[in-house]
């Protein structure tokens, strides 16, 4: 328990503990008998009162309980036994609360038994406050107020005065801030009497947590409420669509190859394509689910089905920033190399929303125009196969010439969104950011050392560049990116403990620095130039190696890039990589990967034809601390077709390799390098040459 | 296992009467249920508790005693303040621990509270031969002034129960609402003073 | 003839005693009532006479029963030492009792009558050829004495209820030695406490402000800047870190301030700190409670050093939230502050000492021989023997005789007989008002720095409102007590008048914006001063030679200071002793747990 420091344990407590240790393993064995027996006599009843009473942590025994409170209830109906089994187990309740507040299994079990109906909530203020007297802290106490309101249908407002009362007696409650906040966001949410004005409020919240942070800039709850605050601020209640591939007033020509051996590169205007189709990615400022036929209408002439839409996350969820879909030209054969337009709108109809429930309103369109090209190549270079990619500085010449329209992030203009916007909504955003970021420069200046100040600040900046780069009609310079950068390397050297987290955010920052705009994001793309080329123009890669990035992001400005150097970094993960979708090419050499789980989102990429991972760490830690946040069949979040068995020998167990197997299966690959990893021995070499089919060359060597 | 219910009262007791009346006796006898023939003067205790169950509440007596300071008429007003009931203590076989035992009652129904359960106890029951108080005299007074009587003897316990007990019953069971302050208890600071846990 | 008064305890009665001495050393006394308000006579005054005490011999004789004497009887019983507690008065707590509407005034009243200074007289009445006596002289102690009544008889009934302290304004704070005293003796058991439930100080445009002595005081202190509310809360920490009070320090540095800057100024210190002045002068005069202009040092006759600072912003931090039941950092006992010496009286009857009101003490007894102190003579003729003698500040300490065989012990007493040291002298002054200050406080402290009323007003003002609550007055009546240290008696009147009629003026106003939590409504019931006091009280220095004596009640608010004088005292009779032993023996006999 928090405040309390660990007693020394004394030889005396031995003695002690092992006579306690003995009584409860008797009345637990008695317990579980009377458990499987289902005897929910009277003595047995005792039993496990006793039992609880002592540890109110054993969870079958408050599962028994249940089990005997159904039982007798079936078996009594008058009122007043009723009554009298219903107090006994809220006593029992209360006792166990006694011995330790904090104990989940109690707490629900009184949850559970109020739920039934049968008693009052009036003793339960009573057992509130005594609770949150001894502990104002006690979140298990807070939680179990929130039910009890909710039952009690206690007004919304006397509770935030509560934790109004709370606050100003000890502000430094994270409970009750937290608290403040769950309320603060259901009344805002159902327009509340009071509580119309979204921007009053939040100012009022503002000059309540001022004081706290003030007073005390070490005491964390204040912060977190403040980031809470932002949050609500800056978040725009609207999703909106960002970017989008291919992008407003592009000429597209989509290029056949009729021999399915070979890949063409592709430029940035000409995607090639075996399959006929070629995608349509949406890209939104904040995760959104409802993107379908009946909320998106795409017209092109070849499109008479009603096309599908799939979220591009590496999670289970609905809800995503990048969604795709394909176009599917129907002839191959057409040589006509007529142009069709293409022309998408959205938010005509209701249905694409956020997680915070707003929907798409904007009606918004952007087209673009489609030529078909097939291409049929010489027969000398047919059938010898690929040449393998050569990531080496010789292989690049930097683009002298760019293509225009390299950056597709969507503008309002473009999009031909009508000016929806509420002006004093967006004054008051600007205004209040700017007032922030000037309080906590102030703040600084008096206390140089205040971390958490300093990390508020970057994200006051971050935030302020956001909002006016999303506002603003021409492309706004965004002037705060230096002084982010520098917080965050001071953050770095500050505060140890989390500078993984301050270096994410730095890399972040930094990529977004390099690749939002047209000039600094040019003087990192590079044509790709074989000493053989083919007869089709050079490919541009984007090459972002050496910046010590640990993280990426921006991807609404790389939905075009089909090639990709991110080597000699320190990247652990490629979340959000999956909204790629013309990635063929991709380059992680030389980064911190330590396991194929960390990789998951290339497995959106269908194709995805050379990947270079040579370098990392996968397979040195035996620990992935990633497994269990992807989908895996431990966790039954992967579908079930996977058939492990295939790849099983003698000398290679599935449990040990099934990540490498889930990750390899997927993908089509022509070109792997997995040298210089913990993993990479001639054991695994086999079973990757048995996952890729497709695979020409194998760590620098060919495959044959 | 206690409960808390509704009716559990709090009383504070005064012991009043002459050195030798046999006031601590009394109260010893009725706390610990113990006699000392040679009880010297009190010293050492400032008050004793009990708790008595009366048909239909518990009562927490708390006694007060005189520490010595009646003797020379010193008592002091803190020892009156808030008493809810109290006993005027004389020895039968003393008249002028009889006349000062009624001295006692003037000044406690000026300084105490008017509804003060006030008993008489005529102690030393056990020495009849000795008698020189009768208590018909006694039991007349009492009833003159708003008092019960009772004979007691803290020797053979004879009454010594039931004057507390009668006392107790006769408490009204409605607490008067007094100023209630905090009586001040020393506790190691067990409230976190700092923010630094869980935030 | 000599006239002595005793006001009596009980309500509405005054009596004065007249003593004679007669040839042949007889003593009786007539008694004679005086300024009647009731026709109530005590029934035992009519047959009163002196008790005989018994037995003769005692370890320590304490005449007196003020707060410092009453923690020295009951620290001496404690230690096991016989101990014989007289006073000449009918009532305990002598200058630091409480006192009924007219008990107050005929006290006050009787002072006045108090010749200040009395020639030796020759004692001729020596009962014993061993002994010296000296006769015991009291002084007057107080002066100037000026009480005005505005209302009638019945608005101050019932007037019984009225428990006015002698020397107020007084208080508690949570982390007081005293407080620590009552816990250790078991004394607390005896008083119940209230919060003063807040605390101003008083700003030049004539509003109160709270005073932000808190973390979340000054969280929710509105008047107070966004900065200044950083740097308040930074000193804060900076003190508690001096005394390693902050529990989490997450820097290991030593956090101690320097001894340089222990030694320097608060005001520089303050300064040093980049405190603005409003802020210094919170610290100053509304927490460390600090009585002289820091910021003018000629003027200042005391230039508080950092280190007493810090001690003085410590004990009120500590105090603050001490007990979960107190509100802030200040406590007043209910009944008045004159239940304290009750308390430790008690807390000495029950560890053994005999106690004796009503007992004046005609003279002191010294050998012949050795010069040192033997006993008492009694009003009652009675001679009682002690090896040590502990005094009150209103009696007249002979000076030390010089030692020499030769010389009549007497003479020299004439010649060389001192009045107490004198040191200083505070104002005061009692009110009772109609209506509170702030509508919906009872208890609150109102602080006026230097300054702040007038430019010659060169010490602060404090000023204690104490409402029903406190069973110090009847209900819908208020308890004004006023204070400040003076160097002359009109300055210091002229200082706490306007103090006064501040503050009845203050909350005349309406619609005028203070920073406490507590809005004033529009509407104000205006306090009304229904009748005041104010006199002048000598402070005295504690004595130690020849004969210990207590000093009378500080001009500070809390006790912390007379409470060293008293455990010096302690020390000084019984070295090397254990001040208030912790009540070891079960103090209280429990019933047996079922």
């Amino acid at each position: 328990m928090h405040g309390q420091p660990r007693k020394p344990l004394n030889p005396d407590d031995d003695a002690a503990s092992i006579a306690k240790a003995a009584k409860l393993r008797n009345l637990q064995s008695q317990l579980l008998h009377n458990h499987h027996n289902k005897i929910y006599t009277k003595e047995a009843l005792e039993i496990s009162w006793k039992l609880l009473e002592l540890n109110p942590e054993i969870y079958t025994g408050w599962n028994y309980r249940k089990l005997a409170v159904e039982h007798n209830l079936q078996a009594k109906t008058d009122p007043e036994s009723i009554k009298s089994i219903v107090d006994e187990e809220l006593k029992l309740v209360e006792t166990a609360l006694s011995r330790n507040y904090k104990s989940y299994g109690a707490w629900h079990h009184r949850k559970w038994i109020l739920n039934k109906g049968f008693s009052s909530f009036d003793h339960e203020f009573r057992l509130l406050n005594k609770f949150q007297k001894a502990d104002s802290r006690n979140f298990h106490a807070w939680n179990y107020r929130r039910f009890v309101t909710a039952m009690k249908n206690i007004p919304e407002k006397e509770e935030l005065q509560y934790t109004t009362d709370m606050i100003n007696s000890n502000f430094s409650n994270y409970s009750a801030w937290h608290n403040r906040s769950v309320i603060l966001s259901n009344l805002l949410k159902r327009k509340a009497e009071g509580f119309t004005s979204k921007e009053n409020v939040l100012a009022e919240e503002y000059d309540l947590v001022h004081q706290a942070v003030f007073v005390d800039p070490d005491d964390q709850s204040g912060w977190f409420y403040h980031l809470w605050l932002l949050e609500q601020t800056v978040t725009p209640d609207a999703p909106m669509l960002v970017s989008s591939w291919p992008i407003h007033d592009s000429d597209m020509i989509v290029s056949f190859k009729s021999n399915l051996d070979e890949t063409l590169l592709s430029t940035s205007t000409r995607y090639c394509s075996e399959s006929g189709t070629f995608p349509l990615i949406l890209y939104f400022n904040q995760p959104v689910e409802g993107v379908s036929s009946s909320t998106v209408t795409v017209n092109f002439m070849f499109c008479k089905e009603d096309l599908l839409w799939r979220p591009l996350s590496t999670t289970n969820s609905k809800k995503s920033h990048a969604w795709v879909t394909h176009l599917k030209f129907p002839d191959k054969e057409d040589n006509s190399s007529k142009v069709y337009p293409v022309e998408v709108r959205l938010g005509h109809s209701q249905g694409i929303i956020s997680s915070s429930g707003s929907h798409y309103n904007f009606p918004s369109r952007f087209a673009f125009k489609v030529t078909l090209q097939c291409v049929e190549l010489e027969a000398a270079e047919g059938g010898s196969g690929m040449k393998m990619l050569d990531w080496g500085d010789g292989s690049f010449q930097i683009c002298e010439d760019l293509p225009l329209d390299l950056s597709p992030i969507l503008s309002l203009d473009q999009l031909k969104i009508s000016r929806n916007h509420e002006p004093t909504a967006l004054h008051f955003l600007i205004e209040t950011i700017t007032t922030e970021i000037a309080l906590f420069r102030e703040l600084l200046l008096e206390i140089k050392c205040c971390k958490i100040g300093k990390l508020t600040l970057a994200r006051l900046l971050i935030a302020h560049d956001a909002i006016m780069t999303y506002n603003t009609p021409v492309e706004y310079k965004k002037v705060n990116t230096e002084e982010v950068l520098e917080l965050f390397t001071d953050l770095m050297k500050l505060d140890p403990t989390h500078s993984s987290y301050y270096k994410d955010e730095h890399s972040l920052v930094l990529m977004e620095k390099v690749i939002s705009n047209r000039k600094s994001m040019s003087k990192h793309c590079f044509f790709y130039g074989g000493s053989s080329s083919s007869n089709l123009c050079n490919s541009v890669c984007l090459r972002l190696n050496k910046l010590s990035l640990s993280k990426i992001g921006s991807f609404e400005h790389l939905l075009w890039v089909q090639m990709l150097d991110l080597s000699h970094n320190e990247l652990h993960s490629i979340e959000g990589l999956e909204a790629m979708q013309l990635l063929s090419s991709l380059n992680l050499g030389y980064n911190r990967f330590s396991s194929f789980t960390a990789l998951e989102p290339l497995r959106s990429l269908q194709t995805l034809k050379v990947l270079d991972i040579s370098y990392n760490e996968i397979g040195v830690h035996s620990i992935d601390t990633t497994r269990y946040l992807c989908s895996s069949p431990l966790s039954h979040t992967v579908e079930d077709n996977c058939d492990f068995d295939e790849y099983a020998r003698d000398d290679v167990k599935i449990a040990d390799t099934w990540e490498a197997v889930m990750f390899f299966k997927g993908l089509q690959l022509r070109q792997l390098n997995m040298t210089g990893n913990a993993i990479s021995d001639d054991n695994f070499r086999i079973l990757l040459l048995k996952l890729l089919p497709k695979l020409k060359w194998l760590d620098g060597k060919g495959v044959h | 296992m206690a409960t808390i219910g509704n009716n559990n009262l709090n009383a504070k007791l005064v012991l009043l009467g002459d050195m030798g009346a046999g006031k601590s006796s009394l109260v010893l006898r009725f706390v610990k249920g113990q006699f000392l023939e040679f009880q010297e003067s009190t010293i050492g205790a400032a008050f004793f508790s009990q708790t008595l169950a009366v048909n239909d509440a518990t009562v927490k007596f708390e006694i007060w005693d005189t520490a010595g300071q009646e003797r020379y008429h010193s008592l002091a007003p803190m020892y009156y303040r808030g008493a809810a009931a109290a006993i005027i203590v004389y020895d039968i076989t003393s008249t002028e621990s009889f006349t000062r035992a009624k001295k006692w009652v003037q000044e406690l129904q000026k300084q105490g509270n008017p509804n003060m359960v006030m008993a008489f106890a005529g102690n030393k029951a056990d020495l009849e031969e000795k008698r020189k108080v009768t208590a018909e005299e006694a039991r007349l007074y009492a009833e003159e002034n708003g008092l019960f009587f009772m004979e007691t003897s803290a020797k053979t316990a004879s009454n010594v129960n039931d004057i507390f007990y009668e006392i107790a019953r006769r408490l009204p069971r409605a607490q008067p609402q007094n100023p209630a302050g905090m009586v001040l208890v020393d506790r190691p600071a067990d409230r976190s003073q700092s923010a630094a846990c869980c935030s | 003839m000599k006239e002595t008064s005793r006001p009596s305890k009980k309500p509405n009665t005054l009596f004065f005693s007249v003593s004679a001495t007669v040839e042949g050393g007889f003593h009786f006394l007539v008694l004679k009532e005086i300024s009647l308000k009731s026709e109530e006579e005590e029934s035992m005054a009519e047959d009163f006479s002196f008790p005989s005490i018994d037995p003769i011999n005692f370890d320590l004789a304490v005449v007196g029963t003020g707060l410092p004497e009453s923690i020295i009887a009951a620290s001496s019983s404690s230690i096991g030492k016989t101990v014989l507690h007289l006073d000449p008065n009918s009532f305990y707590g002598g200058h630091f009792s409480s006192f009924s509407l007219h008990e107050f005034t005929s006290f006050l009243q009787s002072q006045q009558q108090q010749p200040n200074e009395e020639e030796v007289k020759d004692s001729n009445s020596s009962l014993d050829t061993n002994y010296t006596e000296i006769e015991l002289k009291s002084q007057c102690l107080y002066s100037d004495i000026e009480i005005t009544s505005n209302a009638s008889s019945e608005d101050l009934e019932p007037s019984r209820k009225f428990c006015l302290d002698l020397s107020g304004p007084r208080v508690l704070f949570c982390a007081d030695s005293v407080v620590n005293l009552m816990l250790k003796s078991g004394a607390n058991h005896h008083v119940e406490f209230k919060s003063i439930d807040a605390s101003f100080i008083y700003s030049e445009d004539g509003n109160l402000f709270t005073v932000p002595d808190s973390r979340s005081a000054i969280f929710k202190d509105r008047s107070l800047g966004l900065l200044e509310k950083n740097q308040l809360m930074r000193f804060f920490k900076l003190v508690q870190a001096h005394f390693g009070l902050n529990e989490s320090t997450l820097d290991q540095e030593k956090k101690r301030i320097s001894d340089e800057d222990l030694e320097s100024p608060f005001i520089e210190f303050l300064t040093k700190q980049m405190l603005p002045a409003k802020i210094k002068a919170i610290i100053l005069y509304a927490i460390a409670m600090i009585d002289y202009d820091q910021e003018s040092p000629e003027q200042c006759k005391n230039l508080v050093k950092t280190k007493d600072g810090v001690e003085k912003l410590a004990l009120y931090h500590s105090s603050v939230g001490r007990f979960t039941n107190a509100l802030g950092a200040l406590l007043y006992p209910i009944y008045g502050q004159g239940e304290l010496p009750q308390a430790f009286c008690r807390t000495a009857a029950v560890k053994g000492a005999l106690y004796v009101l009503r007992m004046p003490v005609r003279s002191l007894l010294f050998d012949k021989e050795s010069r040192h102190y033997k006993g008492l003579k009694l009003a009652s003729g009675q001679a009682v023997f002690s090896d040590q003698l502990v005094m009150g500040p209103s009696f007249i300490v002979p000076s030390p005789p010089v030692l020499s065989p030769h010389t009549d012990l007497q003479q020299e007493i004439s010649q060389g007989s001192i009045l107490r040291d004198i040191n200083g002298q505070v104002a005061r002054a009692v009110c009772i008002t109609r209506g509170s200050i702030k509508s919906n406080i009872s208890n609150m402290l109102v602080v006026f720095p230097p300054r702040s009323l007038l430019p010659e007003q060169v010490t602060a003002v404090r000023v204690l409102q104490l409402g029903s609550n406190l069973s110090v007055c009847p209900t819908n009546l208020f308890l004004l007590y006023v204070s400040a240290l003076c160097d002359d008696a009109t300055q210091g009147k002229k200082s706490l008048h306007a103090a006064i009629n501040a503050l009845l003026k203050c909350s005349m106003s309406k619609n005028r914006e203070t920073s406490s939590l507590f809005p004033n409504e529009s509407e104000v019931v205006t306090p009304t001063l229904l009748w005041s006091a104010m006199y002048i009280q000598q402070l005295t220095k504690v004595l130690e030679d020849p004969i210990s004596s207590c000093p009378m009640p500080d001009g500070n608010l809390g006790y912390t200071n007379i409470l060293e004088s008293t455990e010096k005292l302690f020390q000084k009779i019984y070295p090397g002793e254990e001040f208030m032993p912790e009540a070891k023996a079960p103090e209280n006999v429990d019933e047996q747990e079922s």
